[in-house]
């Protein structure tokens, strides 16, 4: 167990889809190339932006997505090289970019699709949780982005913090938690 | 500091605060901005891809990064407050800056963190002054200097103002809304005499102001966003403001989560319909109607709020049968007509900021019929009504000195009841039960919002929609109440004085000196200004802040018939343009992040300065204006760096001012919190007091409409109708544009950071219509009506209206396979909206086909 155990609740039921969250991920952690570390999907659909059902009884939803921060996570325990490795003050998962590989084993373990390769230095990269943001007590930079407050941030191992509150409630629920990798990212 | 706001679920409904402190949003309790990275073993971990980052209201900048500060001025009217970081001289990074006493609002869109890619790309910049060498349109420029450009704009212009300064126009949209930018080519054609435009008619945001003005005077007027934790229900109603006014949205959520019910009524399952508890499909077009059902079902039902009526309205008001206009008396007879003076300001009401107007003069000759003497006295207002001195009959026919007369709730109520639920239904696409049920709901809520949006009057008779919603509002009692209105929103001013004050909060004198007085035409007539010359030639035009050919109606009609008939077109613009490229010669513009400028945001003053070094040989609007004023004799009132003219605006005794400090306030914070603490309210005409109609009341009856029979809120067809006729079975889809998260007009179009939410314009459409015309999922498909086409993919989703096809705005010619959206769109003149003021441009009025290309 981590010291700290940084985690996530994201409301899908006010989240409008307007990827505020990956576009600030992506500006202002400079993420290089093609590389996105926070993305988009239907919650209950193929195609995102279609709603779903038959009109007029239709659903527009969204799930978005980023590193889950594992317990038990499968980009860890399946890279050859240990550059992706967990935080024990932090919880937080990172890749040790001077280590990496660039062998893309972790981008197809991760039940999120959270790795993901930086193509300009041939390296993976991933969501940090904005860890240095974070030490300074600041949020990410998605969930201070977030127009719809759909993004609480704190420690699940507080008693005190929201994120705790939510998930002990029962309200918020992990995503395919059949993966076991015991995920710290939870949905409303 | 407070700098320990918790990012707690729900908000509290804290209106008016003015602590003037700087909060940032964390999410450690108790904690300070404290480096703690050390104690926490970052340091040693191996480099992360993002850098270190500028910490404001304390901690210093690190990695050589600068704070900076800009309010994003492109027209969402959000104006939000942006925290940039700058390193190396770039831009590099966009955050939410704080709101000081609001911090619940700070905010920075997609759009805007993104922007500063686009912006600082030198290939998608107009970076030097250019003369075009090719046709126009050819997109064929030379590099010339700005000396040049100059001296040939001036000598066209000099020839133009010797013969008829009228003649010279000068059009500055909103495509940067700060003081200096937006009025800089205005306030030049002025100390010229030039023309100048009133925007609103061509740009289809006229409607809104128009509905507006009929009823309540004034042609903005909305409450508080937050003052939705007071409703039970809020109907947003063609309004998308998750993806158009995005700094608004943390409200609604706060709203819903305190128990708030949200219903979304649009052709399209809008963003904003993803959190909203239900959603409304609704034809386009079709929004009156649903209101005169939704009114008619609660009158019938003996629900509506007869003492408001009276008491607020001209509901009571007595209407001569003869001539239907308001029956007038002074001195205790009938007279013809009044002869008071009419309101005060008989000016523009599309470009002036929101003011609160007076009553109309001639306000005491009104009648109602008083139930206690049984007898006609003049209309009191609403305090003499409710100490119950008078009771005025809302129903009722009468005779007054001969001449027969009605109440004017008697002509709603008569206009209101063929909109049977039935019929309202089948008008509006809605099943009859659920049109039962939302006029159930609305009058049960007590109280229940309506947030009103543009979406809804873009449409032929386009002030039909506000103001026909606006009545139900009152009807329903719920104009005044915390948690109630029927509000249009889109910038805030507040005007309210300081007591024993006299001053101005600015320094606007000198700015609004300008010796002579510019032309202003409604911005309807311009196409026949540039082909008729009337009501004005336009032989040299001067086009800034404006993507005209874009953003107007009918672009095939703008290039074959307004562009070549006029002589010398200049642009003034950041980007390279479809209108830049239709230009003599083209000049580069600042954007936001490179000049100064104000905004004035009561209660807040926010200040641009320059970031960045401006892109290339690019300057501010007050610069390139300055240049222009020296070679053609008006130097003398463009005296001013933009930086002095900023000073001078906020250098007033003013107590606004009493704690401003330049240095912080402006260059560190970027944001100054007025300290006299003015305050928008948080909900308008409370206590039915406020209205600045002629008749001081809310105004649902409109004299000046009675020729064209519009006198009471009715639902009239649309121009091109789906329902019936030649053009129907030749074009039966109605095309609409919605503003989405992607852009707020051309200016972000394909930022690169955008290109993952969606790399190119696509055409919703439901399967019902697509499987008619074997069109898939995907497919390129020709959309096209007489005046012209666009060659696009088809994106089929059940979240749009069957018969209705949508695409988003914005997109530019080199976006689409084929063709442009504003091809197919039409600019035709309502005569009943020249009459009142000028058409508004139906967008989204228009009839095509789709088959599969």
């Amino acid at each position: 167990m981590t010291e700290r155990r940084y985690g996530m609740v994201i409301d899908t039921q006010h989240c409008v889809g307007c990827q505020t969250c990956t576009v600030s991920c992506k500006i202002s952690n400079e993420v290089p190339g093609s590389a996105h570390w926070n993305h988009l999907e239907s919650l209950d659909g193929e195609v995102l932006y279609q709603s779903t059902g038959t009109f007029p009884r239709t659903t527009l939803a969204f799930r978005p997505l980023l590193c889950n921060h594992c317990d038990n996570p499968a980009c860890v325990n399946n890279c050859p090289s240990g550059a992706m490795h967990k935080d024990l003050a932090t919880g937080i998962v990172s890749v040790n970019q001077d280590v990496c590989i660039a062998c893309g084993y972790c981008s197809w373990v991760c039940p999120y699709g959270a790795p993901s390769m930086n193509d300009v230095d041939h390296v993976m990269s991933k969501c940090t949780f904005c860890a240095e943001r974070v030490a300074e007590g600041v949020e990410p930079y998605c969930v201070a982005a977030c127009p719809a407050n759909a993004r609480v941030f704190g420690d699940l191992n507080d008693p005190e913090s929201d994120v705790r509150k939510l998930v002990q409630s029962g309200k918020a629920q992990a995503y395919l938690p059949e993966m076991g990798t015991h995920p710290s990212v939870y949905y409303v | 500091m407070n700098e320990f706001e918790t990012n707690a679920v729900a908000h509290e409904p804290e209106y008016f605060t003015r602590d003037g402190k700087l909060t940032r949003r964390t999410f450690v309790k108790g904690v300070g901005a404290i480096t703690v990275a050390s104690a926490l073993g970052f340091g040693a971990q191996a480099a992360l891809p993002g850098t270190v980052h500028a910490s404001e209201g304390g901690a210093s900048a690190a990695g050589g990064e600068r704070a900076v500060h800009a309010v994003c001025t492109v027209n969402c009217t959000s104006r939000c407050h942006l925290h940039g970081t700058v390193r190396d001289g770039k831009l590099v990074r966009v955050e939410p800056g704080d709101m000081p006493g609001r911090p619940g609002y700070a905010n920075a869109c997609l759009r805007s963190m993104s922007y500063i890619q686009r912006l600082q790309d030198e290939n998608a910049r107009v970076m030097y002054p250019m003369r075009r060498t090719g046709e126009r349109g050819s997109g064929e420029f030379e590099r010339i200097t700005w000396d040049d450009a100059i001296d040939e704009i001036a000598e066209k212009l000099n020839a133009v103002l010797a013969k008829d300064p009228q003649a010279a126009s000068f059009y500055s949209f909103t495509g940067d809304l700060g003081k200096l930018s937006w009025e800089a080519p205005t306030r030049y054609a002025a100390c010229v005499g030039a023309t100048t435009w009133d925007i609103e008619g061509i740009m289809g945001d006229h409607g809104a102001s128009m509905g507006m003005t009929m009823v309540f005077g004034t042609h903005r007027g909305a409450h508080d966003s937050r003052d939705y934790l007071n409703s039970k229900l809020l109907l947003v109603w063609g309004r998308n403001v998750a993806d158009t006014h995005t700094s608004e949205l943390r409200d609604y959520v706060a709203a819903r989560k305190n128990g708030c019910k949200i219903i979304v009524i649009d052709p399209r399952q809008c963003s904003t319909a993803a959190m909203a508890d239900e959603w409304i499909p609704i034809r386009p077009q079709t929004d009156p109607a649903l209101a005169l059902g939704m009114m008619n079902w609660i009158i019938g039902n003996d629900l509506h709020a007869k003492d408001k009526l009276v008491e607020e309205s001209v509901a009571p008001y007595l209407v001569r049968e003869d001539d239907g206009a308001y029956l007038r008396m002074v001195d205790g007879s009938v007279v013809a007509t009044a002869t008071g003076a009419r309101k005060d300001d008989e000016g523009s009401i599309g470009t002036a900021p929101a003011a609160q107007g007076k009553a109309g003069a001639d306000a005491g000759t009104y009648v109602i019929w008083d139930e206690l003497t049984g007898a006609a006295v003049p209309a009191p207002d609403a305090a003499a009504i409710k100490v119950g001195g008078v009771r005025p009959a809302l129903s009722g026919s009468f005779t007054v000195d001969g001449v027969e007369c009605r109440t004017a709730f008697d002509h709603l109520k008569d206009a209101c009841a063929p909109y049977t639920l039935e019929r309202t239904g089948e008008i509006c696409g809605i099943d009859p039960s659920v049109v039962e049920r939302l006029s159930r709901e609305y009058i049960e809520a007590q109280p229940a919002g309506i947030r009103m949006g543009q979406g809804m009057q873009r449409v032929y008779h386009s002030y039909s929609p506000f103001r026909t919603v606006a009545t139900l509002a009152m009807v329903a009692g719920y104009i005044g109440v915390l948690g109630g209105g029927a509000s249009h929103a889109g910038g805030t001013a507040t005007t309210k004085p300081v007591a024993g004050y006299t001053g101005s909060v600015y320094d606007f004198d000198d700015w609004s000196n300008t010796g002579k007085k510019a032309n202003l035409v409604p911005s309807s007539k311009v196409y026949a200004a540039a082909v008729d010359h009337n009501p004005v030639p336009i032989d040299f035009l001067w086009i800034a802040n404006s993507n005209f050919v874009n953003m107007s109606p009918d672009s095939n009609r703008i290039i074959d018939e307004v562009i070549p008939a006029i002589d010398f077109i200049v642009t003034v613009d950041p980007w390279w343009t479809w209108t830049a490229k239709y230009s003599d010669i083209v000049l580069p513009a600042c954007t936001y992040w490179e000049h100064w400028d104000l905004i004035d945001r009561s209660p807040w003053a926010m200040f641009n300065q320059p970031a960045i070094e401006p892109m290339g040989e690019s300057k501010s609007d007050v610069e390139i204006m300055t240049l222009l004023a020296k070679k053609t004799g008006v130097e003398q009132y463009w005296d001013k760096t933009d930086e002095e003219w900023i000073r001078q605006f906020v250098s007033t005794d003013h107590p606004a001012w009493d704690d401003f400090d330049w240095e912080r306030d402006v260059v560190e914070r970027g944001i100054y919190s007025r300290s006299d603490g003015i305050f928008d309210s948080a909900i308008v005409y409370e206590d039915g007091t406020g209205y600045s109609t002629d008749t001081g009341k809310f105004e649902f009856y409109t004299e000046s409409l009675l020729p064209f029979g519009e006198e009471v809120p009715t639902w009239l067809p649309p121009c091109e109708d789906p329902r019936e006729g030649e053009l129907a079975s030749k074009y039966p889809l109605v095309y609409i544009q919605y503003h989405d998260r992607l852009n707020v007009h051309t200016q972000h179009i394909l930022n690169p950071a955008l290109e993952v939410v969606q790399d190119e314009p696509l055409l919703q459409i439901n399967p019902v219509d697509a499987e008619a015309r074997g069109i898939s999922h995907g497919d390129v498909v020709r959309v096209r009506n007489d005046r012209g086409s666009m060659k696009i993919r088809a994106f089929l989703t059940e979240g749009i209206i069957p018969g209705a096809v949508a695409t988003q705005s914005g997109w530019t010619p080199d976006h689409f396979i084929e063709g442009c959206y504003q091809n197919l769109t039409h600019h035709t003149i309502c005569d009943a909206e020249e009459a009142y003021s000028m058409t508004n441009t139906a967008f989204y009025d228009v009839l095509v086909e789709v088959e599969k290309a």
